[in-house]
């Protein structure tokens, strides 16, 4: 193992098919697709195990509307617009589902800057779309806690080393131990009815 | 050798998939000798465009894979452009991607655990909504929410299990455990699974076992001596002819969910039992899922005078919404789903045999194959009668 790889612990908890099953009754999914034949499978499979479907041809450069999961069809010719719609999709923006005819590397290019978490292949049938769906959803559901939880440490992360920044401070200003810094900086945030961390950047902002 | 889709010679040739052979041969030749009844009443109505229905029958071997191979004979050698069958569904999912790649129409006229929509396929049996549904709430409403499980390993127990899972726990019922068997199990393994029913005392078990394996599942629990009024074994696969086969009394007092029943006292009903005893013999038994492969011969052929064809995309595009007065009621293919609108209806066996039924519905039921709408509470469980 590298010395740098984080430690290797369980993956996340696996979850249970029923409850994702019923989430795709209402499901709004954005198909961003012509209405062709193909197009009208896709759509009809999709309405027919619950989902309430918006279609878009050509890519509109953001979707206004909110919706749970995107289709688009990724073709060369809309590149321009693909990537724009793309610029204006953030972090949290629903799993993007990409549909494509063939795999060569200029294909392969556009699937990555798609940011599609899985695709589907041509000709179009039915059978397949429910797995990737709910496949779209859980990655993109671990994909939020994960962010969530990354958020929670960084908000963390920044509480503690402004803490330890004022502590050091005290320390080298009032001659306190470490201890007697925190419980001071500890009393201050239960006096004034807020955080330590608000105290510790005032500490911080004070010093001359 | 013409090409699929018209006629030869002879007449329109159509495939039968059933075997003889399977685990649940007793009821596939109810569904074949109803198949076939239904093509003779065609063919005497003057068939279709003036030439009759030719029955062409590919006798299939047990296994997934013998089913498979048929249905590549009956595409591939005998052109057929219509297959009526296959029963379990590892064999329907053996013979889907067959009829698929051939753009041949597949008749499925069997219950089945529904999460399926083939663009090729009509499905003319129960979807979950139709029976477990029903089912379920019989069972809570009469008998309790504790119930055990027993099936065999494939994928209709799984997934039946699944779904019925959801309706006793959303319901506030309790599933106290699952078994599963391997295909063929012996007396022996069905009364260890009688020594689990002794412990667990549920209040009804829930059995997907199917076929010959129904026989020895219910010749067990008569063994082990309980009380069915007290705790039935309900399931939604359970015919007559699995009934006729059991020693006497094994099926007294045991539960089924099915669209159809031979008791069903309608005058179309009573023409088709009349007309299959004329046919099969006096003490032949019918089943639901001869009665779906029944009147599915007459809504394709429906379908087909109407079309004018029985090329794929002008004979689908005649069966969405074709309607037929079938011995349960009349029924209509649902053009979005290819699932069919039916009558669910609860029966109780009999001291003779005969499945008594003790709930009827009053209306077909749109089927509901993903099982949208559902929330399944017990206020919203629809009664038998009530629309979804």
């Amino acid at each position: 193992m590298p010395a740098n790889a984080p430690e290797v612990r369980p993956g996340p908890a696996l979850p249970a098919v029923g409850p994702l099953l019923h989430e795709l009754n209402g499901l709004r999914v954005a198909v961003l697709h012509p209405l062709d034949a193909e197009g009208r499978v896709l759509i009809s499979h999709l309405q027919r195990i619950g989902s309430v479907v918006s279609q878009h041809w050509p890519p509109p450069p953001l979707l206004e509307a909110e919706f749970d999961v995107v289709v688009l069809a990724i073709e060369l010719d809309q590149r321009q617009r693909m990537a724009q719609l793309v610029a204006s999709r953030n972090e949290l923006s629903p799993p993007l589902i990409g549909i494509v005819g063939y795999e060569n590397p200029s294909m392969l290019q556009l699937v990555l800057e798609s940011g599609a978490v899985s695709v589907i292949e041509r000709p179009l049938k039915p059978f397949g779309l429910l797995t990737q769906l709910l496949m779209a959803r859980t990655l993109w559901r671990q994909r939020a806690a994960a962010l969530a939880h990354i958020r929670k440490l960084e908000g963390r992360f920044a509480t503690v080393s402004k803490v330890t920044m004022a502590k050091t401070l005290m320390i080298a200003r009032e001659g306190l131990t470490e201890q007697e810094a925190h419980r001071k900086i500890q009393r201050m945030a239960m006096a004034g009815r807020t955080t330590v961390e608000e105290i510790a950047e005032s500490i911080i902002a004070t010093y001359p | 050798m013409t090409a699929p889709g018209n006629p030869g010679q002879d007449g329109w040739r159509v495939g039968l998939l059933f075997s003889r052979s399977s685990l649940t041969a007793a009821v596939e030749a109810t569904q074949e000798n109803a198949t076939r009844l239904a093509i003779s009443e065609v063919n005497a109505a003057g068939g279709i465009a003036g030439r009759p229905l030719v029955a062409v029958a590919a006798d299939a071997g047990p296994t997934p894979e013998d089913y498979r191979e048929a249905a590549v004979h009956l595409c591939d050698v005998e052109r057929v452009p219509v297959i009526f069958g296959t029963h379990m569904s590892s064999t329907r999912k053996a013979v889907l991607p067959v009829v698929e790649s051939r753009r041949v129409l597949l008749f499925y006229p069997t219950l089945y655990e529904g999460f399926e929509y083939s663009p090729y396929c009509i499905y003319t049996g129960a979807a979950p909504n139709q029976n477990s549904v029903p089912l379920a709430r019989h069972v809570l409403e009469h008998h309790g929410g504790r119930v055990l499980f027993v099936g065999g390993h494939y994928v209709y127990p799984y997934e039946s299990n699944r779904i019925m899972r959801e309706l006793f726990e959303q319901a506030g019922g309790t599933v106290l455990d699952e078994i599963y068997l391997p295909l063929q199990s012996s007396h022996e393994d069905f009364m260890a699974v009688m020594e689990r029913v002794r412990a667990l005392k549920p209040d009804a078990i829930y059995s997907t076992v199917v076929g010959s394996d129904t026989v020895r599942f219910y010749e067990a629990y008569q063994a082990a001596g309980f009380d069915p009024a007290r705790m039935p074994i309900v399931s939604l696969a359970t015919n007559e002819a699995d009934a006729a086969a059991m020693r006497p009394g094994a099926a007294e007092g045991h539960i089924t969910a099915a669209p159809w029943f031979a008791t069903l006292d309608t005058p179309a009903s009573r023409r088709f039992v009349q007309s299959f005893r004329d046919r099969f013999g006096p003490d032949a038994p019918i089943t639901a899922g001869a009665e779906a492969a029944y009147f599915q011969v007459h809504l394709f052929a429906e379908a087909a005078r109407r079309a004018g064809s029985l090329q794929a995309a002008p004979l689908l595009a005649a069966l969405a919404g074709q309607s037929f007065d079938a011995p349960q009621g009349r029924v209509t293919v649902d053009a979005d789903t290819h699932h069919t609108w039916l009558w669910p209806r609860i029966a109780r066996i009999a001291a003779n045999g005969c499945f008594e039924i003790i709930a009827d519905a009053a209306a077909a039921v749109r089927p509901s194959p993903y099982m949208i709408g559902h929330t399944l509470h017990p206020a919203e469980l629809p009664h038998a009668g009530e629309r979804p």
